[in-house]
């Protein structure tokens, strides 16, 4: 098979296409790194031209210099997405486990529920949520921006923790039912440390949906909390415009980002596919 | 006494209600969490829809379809909804072909085609608001890396997002470049999946590689492409975090797509009501969009 493949013009196709396709990709990221090292005044004005003088000013700046630094920004984003992944996460194994075990009417209506909510556009829930945080006085809070994050993460994270308790035996908590467990004694001490690894997964995908969002945190967030992307897309306004400082941002805000996709990487288009279900 | 009591409760309740309690009873947290964060606010969507509500005007009153009707007349909006849909065609489109071209040279398994996977993905691991901020730039008339690249072809330099007649497809190209990562993977799961039997057979045969394409793997794909293109085409209509942060629907209107167009009148305008009513109409495009993939979904499985 694999000498088939392997003709001569195969081979300079696939050479070709592999350039191609690594150029595509990787120039945005040239341009990146070489901004963010670019000293003032110094950026590249034709391709492949780099600054004799590149310099790691600017990651000191969103560093360690106080007054610029991204900690704050860094720090109110874990905290909402910490918060987000908490509640979703705990709707999430009841949720999942409920999918997982019945297909009772009580239940598909809720899935006909989760599958409006994959649908419908942030644009138009970003309005209702705007005005009722104005009247609860939840604007610029932590609380208000984690509960506006929480319904778009609620039917990924059930249909992952589904997917994890379908492989866990039926029998298992058919026979602590049997012997008179209750369901939370169940589901926490037969079933859940099962899924302990689902949960784990379901937790990263969530932290980063939420870690991510542009449009509710640009609606609810005026002083207190300005999330790193607010923060990351502020570099570039109308009046001011800060190259390196963006670009060292934009890199330094993508490095747990890394992490937690490598964490996640076999589960990627499992999480990403969510609603291409037939039930 | 106890024993008594335990023997009756196994009377009254079969596993299978057990079951149905069990499961019914985990459903709660999620109810209760959806009632309060999605279900109140998504309804009060379509009321204040209703209502000409605008804070700055100092208006807030019942005026039934007044908004919906005054959708028809405005230009701007229908003009959103075409660039929309170019966005979503373009964006879906392109997508697909880069992805397919990407799932297929990865799917050879040369040496290093996993390292090389792991390099294509990572436009997608750049959060959208930095990746927005970097392609402003790249689109930069001096420092840009577009312009750049253009020179070496004779292409003299220019300001690609101040240009109505640019703006629009310069997002557009950004969006593609994010999000093809997404798309790749999704057919290389699918192209993972596929009989590799039938392939050697027709291969055996003397297939050549176009046909093998074109006969086999491509139709073999196919519940996996639709299911893609679906989900990918209800996304990128909800597209904004580009957009918005490139070019804010500049310049004047001349790149807005329906949710730019939607926030500005809500946050800048502070037309509630009117931007309520167009949201819900978003709503109702996508809904029909969905409706007419699933029909093929169906179709396609009805046929296998």
């Amino acid at each position: 098979m694999k000498k088939n493949i392997r003709t001569i013009p195969m081979k300079l196709l696939l050479a070709i296409l592999i350039i191609l396709l690594l150029a595509w990709t990787l120039l945005p990221f040239y341009s990146l790194i070489i901004t963010s090292l670019s000293p003032a005044g110094e950026l590249p004005t034709k391709l492949f031209e780099v600054s004799k003088n590149l310099t790691f000013k600017f990651y000191k700046e969103v560093l360690i210099e106080p007054g610029t630094t991204l900690w704050d920004n860094m720090f109110n984003s874990v905290i909402v997405a910490s918060l987000v992944t908490i509640i979703v996460l705990i709707s999430a194994v009841f949720g999942g486990y409920s999918f997982s075990r019945s297909n009772f009417p009580e239940s598909r209506g809720l899935f006909f529920l989760l599958l409006i909510i994959r649908m419908v556009p942030g644009i138009l829930m970003v309005i209702p949520i705007f005005i009722i945080a104005s009247k609860l006085h939840l604007m610029d809070t932590i609380l208000g921006l984690v509960l506006a994050h929480i319904p778009f993460n609620i039917p990924l994270a059930i249909w992952l923790m589904k997917g994890f308790f379908d492989v866990v035996p039926r029998e298992l908590e058919e026979a602590a039912f049997i012997d008179g467990a209750t369901m939370p004694r169940t589901i926490f001490s037969v079933i859940l440390p099962l899924v302990m690894p689902g949960v784990a997964v379901t937790a990263v995908f969530v932290f980063l949906y939420s870690y991510l969002d542009y449009l509710f945190a640009l609606t609810l967030s005026r002083v207190n909390i300005i999330t790193l992307p607010i923060k990351i897309a502020g570099f570039m306004t109308a009046h001011r415009i800060d190259f390196q400082a963006m670009a060292a941002s934009a890199i330094v805000g993508t490095i747990p980002m890394i992490l937690m996709f490598i964490f996640i990487r076999r589960y990627i288009v499992a999480g990403l596919t969510f609603g291409a279900v037939k039930e | 006494m106890q024993a008594n009591g335990h023997r009756k409760y196994k009377k009254r309740y079969s596993l299978r209600q057990k079951t149905r309690i069990a499961t019914n009873l985990s459903l709660i947290p999620t109810l209760l969490i959806l009632t309060a964060t999605f279900v109140i606010p998504f309804i009060y969507s379509f009321y204040i829809s209703l209502r000409d509500y605008n804070p700055l005007e100092h208006t807030n009153k019942f005026v039934l379809f007044d908004n919906y009707v005054k959708i028809f007349s405005d230009v701007s909006f229908l003009q959103a909804i075409g660039r929309n849909v170019i966005y979503v065609v373009l964006v879906v489109s392109v997508n697909f072909v880069l992805g397919l071209v990407m799932a297929l040279v990865i799917n050879t398994r040369f040496k290093g085609s996993n390292f090389l996977s792991g390099i294509l993905i990572l436009p997608m691991i750049l959060m959208p608001a930095a990746a927005a901020v970097l392609w402003r730039f790249i689109y930069d008339q001096t420092f840009g890396i577009v312009n750049h690249v253009l020179e070496l072809f004779g292409i003299a330099s220019r300001s690609w997002l101040a240009s109505g007649s640019t703006a629009l497809y310069a997002v557009i190209l950004t969006d593609i470049w994010a999000w093809t990562p997404w798309m790749f993977l999704v057919l290389l799961a699918g192209l993972k999946s596929l009989p590799i039997e039938s392939i050697e057979a027709a291969r055996i045969d003397g297939a050549s590689e176009w046909s093998l394409f074109r006969y086999i793997t491509l139709p073999l794909m196919m519940p996996a492409i639709l299911i893609a293109l679906t989900l990918k085409t209800i996304d990128t209509f909800k597209a904004f975090d580009y957009l918005w942060i490139m070019t804010g629907g500049g310049p004047g209107k001349a790149s807005h797509i329906i949710s730019t167009y939607i926030y500005k009148t809500a946050f800048q305008l502070l037309d509630f009501g009117y931007s309520a009513s167009m949201a819900v109409v978003s709503l109702l495009i996508l809904m029909v969009f969905s409706l007419i993939y699933m029909f093929f979904i169906r179709k396609q499985e009805a046929m296998r």
